[in-house]
């Protein structure tokens, strides 16, 4: 290792300083974002300056603003969660939206039809239903990779596209909103809707996603399941030398981060469209393995990727409209940071 | 397995709270010059009704075109004072935040171009003073409903191809089997019934919104199907059907824009959704006080929202004069309310 | 309903040739990411690099009012998003899932950005389309001649770059490197066999091939350009690879299975009269999915798992044992 870190290690940065190089590198990805995002603000006859203020203006500016922030900011971080811990394991599941949709359905049915008329059970049984069902969807794929060896990747990308069919059906035919002429599913029970926080206008699920960070830091550093994992994702072989039994490890993992996606459906559905809706999640999913990826596969760091995107795109969007800017700027523009943060980390790290 | 360090996001959110700090003073400069302009802007048209639409997609989409367009005209014409998102997002938390920051900045009418329910009540309850007009269902004190009877221009459509048709086959395609597109169908298989009683109809719902390539494939199959005379519902649908027509030389009708310069030969006319009364309604009743309570504006054949536009450089086929003679007839009964298209959107 | 209408003799053609023409885009990027793959780079940006191939293939074709052009930058878009995702995971040795998915985002964004930036408010520009070409003799035969050889002259260089991409790695020195270099780096390395080179070179022909897939879906098949216009085919790509079990001449093959489910559930649609059917359009929706899924776990039940190649997703640094 020290061989190789003295050989790529940018000749003009002394050999102590990994501190100040990756203080260095980052500033470097950030300006360098700024001025590439800056690029395309001029481009569409924009003010760079004045968007960026905009920007962070569009997620911290009133408490209006920071609370929608968080509400994008939710289902990110719980599903990033999950998609840590399994990616820790080496089990790569891309299919959280699918696990999404389905969460969303089954909570979502819960919350429609159960005839309670206290809140908080309520709640609470969407939200078991909701888990269980994002479980069931990724359990598929963790059988299918467990029993059979089948790739995981390809099992849960295509399950995305099952599930998402599955949703639709269900919003379009027999739980169809009673003159929607579009794809609008039945509004939940009101009882079941998620108390909202007066000002910032954000659903109380975010206190759970707060709660679930140090939840999650503790199973993966503390417990034995945590070690099991990590030792998993280090050497399978080595793993399974030592007892760890691959096929129940690669079992729960898939449980877990299929049940959290489901956790994620259900707080969109009973906190943001209060129906079932399509609209809960536009990729929302795939979002969350880069806050995942980008949160460096720990709870504190997926916390803060979750934070940072949100703030991007939230953000963003309120800057499109003071600004004047086309939405499309702000779709490229967190694919620009995270580019040039890969490259920046990379090179902290020498 | 590594991604960026906690210290990374940390020293980002540094920099970006410093940048905030930057922009910050220059946005107050920005502001003291931005003021001056809107005070004079207000003096020049008191009572321009600071507007704005929001679209889901680009303006080439003949969906989206039709808003902008109804839009731009109004501002033309000096009645708005005129803001445009296009591309917008389609998730909930999206659309709300950017119909948030304009009912913030002050926008007194949101034209919300999507069926965008749940934002839109959102927005509707967070900021009480603005008037939202989409295409929600259920109506607000504050939110109107902007009807579609599209599938009275279809029934005109339907008209025509029944005379057009040689294989006594005619097709649909659309993006789902909602009710807009049902009735949609329903209507231009009925209309084709009229004029031709051995008409079969033939539908596919290709389960998506936007791929125009599918939509393409389903016309194809349609036209292996013998279908000679096609419809759409959709931008993906009608775009590739568009292009298939074109390919197949044979004939379709547009889909809520004038799709003529797609398949300049091939489209015998275009059902056209009208966007201007609906617009100078809602302008009209903000500027008058007299948008709430809400009410659903709908505009048909009769009243100029709808329309079956006929493209002049319509080549395939003669259509039968008769026909079109029974289907002026028919428009001017539907004008004149003597006759009303069944609407049957399948639920 | 009568099945005659979709597998008779006559209408199989039609829908075999259906099927193929439509699955070209899909199949040339699943072809072009089999040799990233077997060169141990799992590249989940395909789908970004198929959007921007297609929109790059309308402007010139727009502009310059010529197809070959519009191909050609489409290639060339595809293979510098190449070598963006190779300097990433190559150069800097980067997490590959995230580098994908930071490509997508970024060809997302910038595509709809510059269509709207030169075309917003007008009306949906298009170009002129080509002709299909019918191979003298060979369109004659019975059954496949239709299927292969009425076809536009796109489709013709599109399978021979398929097939060409299929023996460069089966059949080649070069296709002897990437194989080696995805099943064990190291061995490679030690062999004299440059890992970060061969990689680069296997990501700039899975990006061109990509950029070629989107050419293909704009200039043989829609003569337009829309926000998002690959709709997932680059996600389906990247499924097909893992299907295909990293065999090339498989991955072809399952390209054209799905699009031979795809537009068979649109036949069915079309048949059985669809507004009048009533099974629900989601079921015929699902098909292509659910049967790549079922042969898929099928053939890794019955072959076992080890077509997966060796290194696929590690990052290899020359000096650092894995």
């Amino acid at each position: 290792m020290s061989v190789s870190q003295a050989a790529t290690r940018p000749l003009w940065l002394p050999p102590q300083s990994r501190r100040l190089r990756a203080g260095l590198s980052s500033l470097g990805a950030v300006l360098l974002s700024l001025v590439v995002g800056g690029v395309l603000v001029l481009i569409a006859g924009g003010e760079p300056v004045s968007a960026y203020g905009a920007l962070i203006d569009g997620a911290f500016g009133s408490p209006y603003a920071i609370g929608q922030m968080l509400v994008l900011a939710v289902p990110l971080l719980i599903m990033g969660l999950g998609l840590a811990l399994a990616f820790r394991g080496r089990v790569y599941n891309v299919g959280a939206e699918g696990q999404l949709f389905m969460g969303a359905l089954a909570g979502g049915v819960v919350a429609i039809f159960l005839p309670v008329a206290f809140d908080p059970l309520l709640i609470a049984a969407s939200i078991f239903a909701g888990m269980a069902a994002g479980a069931a969807w990724g359990g598929i794929v963790g059988v299918l990779r467990a029993r059979w060896g089948v790739n995981e990747v390809i099992t849960s990308l295509l399950l995305n596209f099952v599930a998402i069919l599955i949703f639709t059906y269900c919003v379009r035919r027999p739980l169809r909103a009673p003159g929607s002429p579009d794809l609008q599913g039945r509004s939940i029970d009101p009882n079941a809707a998620l108390p909202v926080l007066p000002d910032l206008a954000v659903h109380v699920g975010v206190f759970l996603a707060i709660a679930l960070v140090p939840l999650a830091a503790y199973l993966m550093a503390r417990t034995p399941f945590g070690m099991r994992v990590r030792m998993l994702g280090f050497n399978a072989e080595a793993a399974r030398a030592a007892g760890v039994s691959s096929r129940r490890m690669v079992m729960a993992l898939m449980l877990i981060s299929g049940g959290l996606a489901g956790l994620a459906g259900v707080l969109q559905t009973l906190g943001v469209s209060e129906r079932l809706d399509l609209g809960i999640s536009q990729g929302y999913g795939f979002t969350a393995i880069v806050v995942a990826l980008l949160g460096r596969l720990n709870a504190t760091g997926v916390l803060l990727a979750a934070v940072f995107i949100a703030v991007l795109q939230s953000g963003g969007q309120a800057m499109s409209v003071t600004e004047g800017l086309p939405y499309a700027i702000v779709l490229a523009i967190p694919g620009v940071f995270v580019v040039f943060l890969l490259i920046a980390d990379r090179l902290a790290r020498g | 397995m590594r991604g960026i360090t906690w210290k990374t996001v940390a020293l980002l959110l540094a920099v970006a709270a410093l940048a905030v700090t930057i922009a910050a003073c220059g946005d107050d400069d920005d502001d003291d010059g931005g003021g001056g302009d809107a005070g004079e802007q207000a003096d020049a048209g008191a009572d321009k009704v600071k507007t704005a639409i929001v679209l889901p997609c680009p303006t080439s989409d003949t969906w989206c075109k039709q808003g902008f367009d109804a839009a731009k005209k109004l501002e033309a014409a000096g009645a708005i004072d005129l803001e445009v998102t296009t591309n917008a997002p389609q998730d909930t938390a999206g659309v709300t935040r950017v119909l948030a920051q304009y009912a913030q900045g002050g926008t007194e009418l949101l034209l919300a171009h999507s069926t965008y329910q749940d934002a839109v009540f959102d927005v509707a309850e967070q900021f009480p003073d603005v008037n939202i007009a989409s295409f929600a269902f259920e109506l607000k004190d504050n939110v109107a409903i902007l009807e579609e009877p599209i599938y009275e221009g279809a029934y005109l459509a339907g008209m025509l191809a029944g005379g057009i048709t040689e294989s006594n086959t005619i097709g649909g395609s659309a993006g789902q089997d909602v009710p807009l597109c049902h009735a949609e169908l329903e209507a231009f298989e009925a209309g084709a019934k009229r004029t031709n009683k051995q008409v079969k109809m033939i539908d596919a719902y290709i389960g998506d919104w936007n791929d125009a390539a599918k939509g393409k494939q389903a016309t194809e199959a349609q036209i292996d199907q013998d279908a000679d005379v096609v419809i759409a519902c959709g931008g993906g649908p009608a775009t590739g059907m568009a292009q298939a027509i074109k390919e197949a030389d044979i004939s379709g009708f547009g889909y809520v824009g004038n799709m003529d310069s797609q398949a300049p030969k091939n489209i015998v006319g275009s059902v056209i959704y009208n966007l201007d009364p609906y617009f100078e309604a809602a302008v009209e009743d903000v500027r008058n006080g007299s948008f709430r309570p809400a009410k659903r504006y709908e505009f048909g054949l009769a009243d100029g929202g709808v329309d079956l536009q006929l493209n002049e450089g319509y080549s395939v086929k003669e259509i039968p004069a008769d026909v079109m003679d029974q289907m002026e007839e028919v428009r001017a009964q539907i004008e004149s309310g003597e006759f009303k298209v069944p609407y049957v959107d399948g639920t | 309903m009568d099945w005659g209408e979709i597998f008779g003799p006559g209408a199989l053609v039609v829908l075999l040739s259906s099927s193929v023409a439509f699955a070209m885009p899909t199949a040339l990027a699943a072809v072009g990411e089999t040799v990233v793959e077997r060169a141990g780079i799992l590249n989940l940006g395909v789908e970004g690099m198929l959007l921007s191939g297609a929109l790059a293939s309308f402007l010139v074709a727009y502009y310059a009012k010529s197809v070959a052009l519009g191909a050609l930058a489409g290639i060339a878009i595809g293979v510098g998003l190449g070598a963006l995702m190779a300097f990433l995971s190559v150069t800097l040795g980067t997490e590959q899932i995230i580098n994908g998915i930071a490509i997508v985002l970024l060809a997302q964004g910038i595509t709809a950005f510059t269509f709207e930036e030169l075309f917003g408010g007008e009306e949906q520009p298009t170009i002129g389309g080509i002709a299909d070409v019918d191979i003298p003799l060979l369109h004659e035969i019975p059954g496949v001649g239709p299927v292969l050889f009425e076809q536009n002259v796109l489709f013709y260089i599109s399978v021979a770059l398929a097939i060409a991409v299929a023996l460069l790695l089966t059949r080649t020195r070069f296709g002897l490197s990437v194989r080696a270099v995805g099943e064990s780096p190291a061995a490679a390395d030690a062999a004299a066999v440059s890992v970060a080179r061969t990689r680069w070179l296997a990501l700039l022909i899975g990006g061109g091939m990509a950029g070629m897939g989107g050419a293909v879906l704009v200039l043989g098949q829609l003569n337009l350009f829309e926000t998002n216009v690959s709709a997932g085919r680059g996600w389906i790509a990247v499924a097909l690879v893992i299907f295909g079990r990293w065999n090339p001449l498989l991955v072809l093959g399952g390209a054209f299975v799905f699009g031979f489910t795809d537009a068979l559930q649109i036949r069915v649609q079309a048949v059985s009269g669809g507004i009048a059917s009533t099974v629900p359009t989601e079921i015929f929706a699902a098909l292509p999915y659910v049967v790549t899924l079922i042969v898929m776990v099928a053939a890794t039940v019955w072959a076992g798992r080890d077509a997966q190649p060796g290194a696929l997703g590690a990052p290899f640094r020359k000096g650092v044992s894995a």
